[in-house]
């Protein structure tokens, strides 16, 4: 088993969702605390994004053939 | 050892001390003293203390879970439940041990029936009789008047109204619910919880020194309104402030953490078009990172096939979790990006008047990454049948004209963005 299905077996194991372990931990100790991971996680205008990977370039010569525009 | 007259003091004093905490668990013993419990005048802390030596003591003798320790549990909240009645929030900590020591037993009583049932299942047939109540449906009955006696509580005097405790007894009824499958049943709680919104503190109050439990509580939600109601906004929301509580030790980032983004990372698509930053993601939490990696490759190129791969490979995981009504609406913003790019390459991409072809081409090739050769009516009216679904749900402005087989897109922004963006919701 390779180390990444090793990582989504882990991520699959339970499906129910069970409390934290610890019971509590101070407010200074949360993710939105320590991180700025809130602003740095989501990007915005997905579609927008250009794009340039192969299968893109493959598109593009395929619509070529029938663009009449 | 704790004594008898201590805990009838702690409840003298209303308060929650260890020592009372202790005395509700059945695996400490507790001096058994018969005088004791003849002093103490109030009837329902004398019955109280009464099955709660009783539990004690079939503990102490068969030293497994059996079913007379779950009824004497379950008698032990019921008694509680009376006294609860009459006192004021503190009492919330205690009906809290207690449920929770009474949802332990049938937890494991069901599981050993369970197993029990599988193996006698192999020898002989089922024998067709109504399907026996659970030990769980049995325990909720009795937690969920716990809950009630809590949310229903008049004090006047807020600090000191047992709503404090609510949200004990919501984690522990959703906890349950989920196991038995009944959404029915989550859906009622939370029309209730919904509808005495503004009678309640807020749970980030509430649970304030209890945040496992706060998490457990908003992840509940936002499952529940992501997964079962299709409100991916609201999901989102409340995912959003799961995710943001946890603790940010690494080693506590765990299964937790993974399991809140897992669901956020659709929800957050479907809400606002945001998408994760993959660095990002996988810096934080490698695991999702890895599951949704082709997913979010796909929404960004427009790539169909790569999508519905991944999408069959995942199929069960994402049933199990919930999560394949979303995903396969996700689909859509993969047709979406497809059709932008398709636009953009057009020799007049401001053209609005646009026959459908050339997106028949596309979505075409991007399904099938094989060239397209010859184009049927089929084929129309399937891209026809695709972008309707576009536009009904809004991402896409214009109409279709079936005769002239074109799309008259909107002159000012055909593919308009979402109102509102998720981080300002908080």
């Amino acid at each position: 088993m390779s180390l990444d299905e090793k990582q989504r077996k882990t991520l699959e194991e339970d499906d129910e969702f069970e409390d934290f372990p610890v019971d509590s931990w101070p407010e200074d100790e949360t993710l939105k605390a320590t991180t700025n991971i809130q602003a740095t996680l989501w990007q915005e205008d997905w579609d927008d994004v250009e794009v340039d990977d192969d299968f893109t370039k493959e598109l593009r010569k395929e619509l070529e053939k029938h663009n009449q525009q | 050892m704790s004594s008898l007259k201590d805990v009838v003091a702690s409840f003298k004093r209303k308060k929650a001390d260890l020592r009372l905490i202790d005395f509700v668990n059945f695996k400490f013993q507790c001096q058994n003293d018969v005088l004791a419990i003849q002093n103490v005048r109030d009837e329902k802390l004398a019955r109280f203390l009464q099955i709660t030596q009783q539990l004690k003591q079939t503990y102490a003798t068969e030293g497994t879970y059996s079913e007379a320790l779950f009824e004497l549990s379950n008698e032990q909240l019921k008694a509680l439940n009376r006294i609860a009645d009459g006192e004021e929030a503190w009492i919330t900590d205690v009906l809290q041990s207690c449920a929770r020591q009474l949802l332990k037993v049938g937890q494991e009583l069901d599981r050993r029936a369970k197993e029990e049932s599988i193996t006698a299942n192999k020898k002989k047939k089922v024998k067709g009789d109504l399907e026996e109540e659970t030990f769980l449906e049995k325990c909720v009955r009795t937690i969920h008047t716990s809950f009630k006696l809590c949310l229903n509580d008049r004090n006047p005097d807020f600090q000191r109204n047992k709503k404090w405790g609510v949200y004990y007894f919501i984690n522990i009824e959703f906890k349950i619910y989920q196991q038995l499958g009944n959404r029915d049943m989550v859906r009622n709680l939370v029309k209730v919880i919904a509808s005495r919104v503004s009678e309640l503190p807020a749970p980030e109050k509430a649970l304030r020194s209890h945040r496992s439990q706060l998490i457990t509580y908003l992840y509940y939600l936002g499952e529940h309104y992501g997964c079962h109601e299709g409100d991916y906004r609201r999901g989102f929301e409340y995912l959003q402030r799961a995710w943001l509580g946890c603790p940010a030790n690494a080693s506590q980032m765990s299964r937790q953490t993974d399991k809140i983004v897992a669901l956020l990372v659709p929800f957050a698509l479907l809400a606002s078009h945001w998408y994760p930053d993959m660095s990002a993601l996988a810096q934080y939490h490698p695991r999702v990172a890895l599951l949704y990696a082709p997913l979010i490759k796909s929404v960004l190129n427009g790539d169909l096939r790569e999508f519905d791969k991944w999408l069959a490979a995942n199929e069960m995981f994402l049933m199990r979790r919930n999560l394949y009504v979303a995903t396969v609406l996700i689909r859509q913003l993969v047709l979406l990006k497809l059709i932008k790019t398709t636009r953009a390459g057009f020799k007049d991409p401001a053209a609005s008047v646009v026959p459908l072809a050339s997106f028949v081409a596309a979505i075409r090739y991007s399904a099938k990454h094989s060239h397209v050769t010859h184009i049927t009516d089929d084929d129309h009216d399937e891209t026809e049948c695709l972008l309707a679904d576009l536009i009904a749900r809004g991402y896409v402005r214009g109409y279709l004209s079936h005769a002239n087989r074109v799309i008259v897109l909107s002159k000012s922004n055909p593919f308009p963005k979402l109102v509102s963006s998720p981080q300002s919701q908080l």
